[in-house]
């Protein structure tokens, strides 16, 4: 058995964009999947509450699961521009999601599909293309409107844009952003580029091997790192200006969830380990009102 | 830097068309790249940076003659590249030029052990033909990869190593033959960030320690910055910008590069870059033989009439510094 994810907690704000950051196979997405409870068997919680707007979603009847599920929280996948069916037009997959939920006439919802395109860039007359005949950045941004058709209060997105070009995920961001500055919805922005969420989130969390080891303000997390995974992280990523100097970043192998040690888990890839990570899990350590970060070293540099 | 040293690989005015579907009597064609030139100096890396569709892997694939070129020339050593294969046949041409691929899932065979995968190359060019040699040989060069204690891992299968490893058993199985050029095409894309910069790092010490020549592909210019010596900026088959690194990133001269390095996020920069000069969803055009003009024309701020109209020159900014635009051109002003 694979503990994916490890005692995570986790607050989304109304409005709020969370960042969530970290390796594959560090658990982010299927932190993503639980909030909509799409893991599927053999998968499963195994403790733990995850609560939207006060009401349990784990002990969610099916029924409330679909209502739930899309009218409040809405997921962009990894793979978003592959997760189109092929061989039905792009508006009868819009409107197949607005008349799952809601009561509409095929006339409305394919309005509404028509509008829809238009708040994500695209032209009206893309209802009626096939998925093959637009390109990844448009595939895009149908998936997007897919998601934004019910108005949902939390939109999840997992690597939403690292498929596609830089300059079409710049074009992608900003309209995500203008789009969030009109209706107001939170964002869960889960991706391994960091550079990309100092940009864009406003808390970031980072996670390795299925535990969240640092979570703060972007910019405490991008200017005061704590946690050595996080700076080993910063430093792993060339910049265009500044100074052009050799980085190290991270030595080692990412861990096996299969083959995991007593203690830390970052150990065996830390320049500071010493004797308490090899034996005890770090917990996290508040370091300001909105920054924490779970390392041995942290906490005996504040008791003493 | 190394200019006064003749080139290892040069490419003059390479073509290269693709016959894409449609009926028997109805073929398009695609210009995947169109009159590319540059050189590859030993011991120094070339970075060739540009979105997908741009012809990037392209020019690649021609050096490693995986595609032939439509027209222009290759030279290796100042000798054709067809000459090489007319005398030592491609396998001879192989074991001087190697290729790294994106996928390291994928690029070894899994039923293999890595010392296989990484003996064949040694047997197949007859490098080695002693056994004892051959396993104190690839023990050697995984140890140069980083990937010790070398004995045990020459046992393992692919599956039992991560991405990171993987590609550099693919690293390592490129320099058994002792290449003078390695043609490495997105390498570090599909890895963990933790292990990207260790891969660059190990191709930098190759590069600098055995003096070989890395063309590295990529759709990263941050990296290229990092590892490559000169960059060139490649737009829809063309080489729009090219020249030292520094001068191609800092003091960026053709719209599309600028646009480029414009869309690369930046942390603390909040949302606010104005990219609304650019022609948005203009469509990244497909080049054909027949089409006329700037690639770049129709989604660039400063696209005039000749822009449509006739492919600008090669003007020469400093002294490594290279840009096709008319902005720049001494009689093109305004």
């Amino acid at each position: 058995m694979v503990r994916a994810i490890d005692n995570v907690n986790l607050n989304i704000k109304a409005g709020e964009t969370l960042g969530l950051a970290g390796e594959s196979g560090c658990g982010k997405s299927t932190l993503a999947f639980s909030i909509s409870r799409l893991h599927k068997a053999p998968a499963l919680i195994s403790a733990g509450e995850i609560r939207y707007r006060g009401r349990d979603v784990l002990s969610m009847s099916p029924r409330t699961l679909r209502q739930f599920r899309w009218n409040e929280v809405s997921v962009v996948f990894q793979s978003a521009m592959n997760s189109l069916n092929p061989v039905i037009t792009i508006g009868e997959q819009i409107i197949d999601v607005i008349q799952a939920h809601r009561k509409v006439k095929t006339k409305e919802a394919w309005r509404q599909g028509e509008t829809l395109l238009q708040t994500v860039g695209l032209h009206a007359s893309r209802m009626e293309s096939f998925p093959h005949q637009l390109s990844g950045g448009m595939r895009q941004r149908v998936v997007i409107a897919i998601a934004l058709a019910l108005r949902p209060r939390l939109i999840i997105m997992d690597e939403p844009t690292t498929a596609l070009d830089v300059v079409v995920e710049r074009e992608i961001m900003d309209e995500l952003y203008q789009l969030k500055d009109e209706f107001g919805f939170s964002i869960l922005f889960i991706s391994h580029d960091l550079s990309l969420m100092g940009e864009i989130a406003d808390r970031i969390g980072i996670m390795y091997a299925g535990k969240l080891v640092e979570l703060g303000a972007a910019s405490e997390v991008f200017e005061q790192p704590q946690h050595p995974y996080t700076q080993g992280l910063l430093n792993s990523f060339p910049t265009i200006h500044g100074p052009r100097e050799r980085l190290n970043g991270i030595p080692g192998q990412p861990l096996n969830l299969l083959d995991t040690p007593e203690g830390c888990y970052f150990q065996a890839r830390c320049e500071k380990c010493f004797a308490p990570c090899l034996t005890d899990d770090p917990a996290l350590s508040t370091l300001s009102p909105t920054h924490q970060a779970a390392c041995h070293a942290l906490a005996e540099r504040n008791t003493g | 830097m190394t200019t006064s040293q003749q080139p290892i690989v040069s490419a003059r005015n390479l073509t290269k068309d693709f016959t894409l579907g449609g009926s028997l009597f109805e073929k398009t064609t695609m210009r995947a790249l169109n009159a590319v030139s540059f050189d590859l100096f030993p011991g120094e890396a070339l970075a060739i940076v540009g979105e997908s569709g741009s012809g990037k892997s392209t020019g690649a694939r021609i050096l490693s003659q995986v595609h032939d070129a439509t027209s222009g020339e290759v030279t290796y050593r100042g000798k054709p590249l067809h000459d090489w294969i007319r005398q030592g046949g491609k396998r001879g041409f192989a074991s001087q030029v190697q290729m790294i691929f994106q996928d390291p899932f994928g690029s070894l065979n899994p039923v293999h052990r890595i010392f296989y995968q990484i003996a064949r190359p040694l047997q197949i060019h007859g490098k080695l033909k002693d056994r004892q040699a051959l396993t104190q040989r690839v023990h050697e060069l995984l140890e140069t990869v980083g990937l010790s204690p070398a004995a045990e891992t020459a046992q393992k299968f692919p599956y039992e190593l991560s991405g990171g490893q993987r590609q550099r058993v693919a690293i390592a199985r490129a320099l058994a033959v002792e290449p003078d050029v390695i043609l490495a095409d997105e390498p570090i894309s599909m890895l963990d960030v933790s292990i990207r910069l260790g891969i660059l790092n190990l191709m930098m010490d190759l590069k600098d320690q055995h003096g070989i020549a890395f063309m590295y592909i990529t759709h990263d210019i941050a990296t290229a910055r990092y590892f490559a010596e000169r960059t060139a900026v490649m737009y829809v088959g063309h080489m729009v910008e090219w020249g030292n690194s520094d001068a191609v990133t800092q003091t960026p001269q053709h719209p599309y590069t600028q646009l480029l390095l414009a869309a690369v996020p930046q942390p603390g920069a909040q949302k606010s870059r104005d990219m609304t000069q650019y022609q948005h969803k203009a469509d990244i055009p497909m080049w054909q033989p027949d089409s006329k003009g700037c690639p770049f024309a129709e989604r660039c701020p400063h696209a005039r009439e000749i822009c449509k109209e006739q492919l600008p020159g090669v003007t020469q900014i400093a002294e490594d510094h290279f840009v096709r635009c008319y902005l720049y051109e001494p009689d093109g002003t305004t």
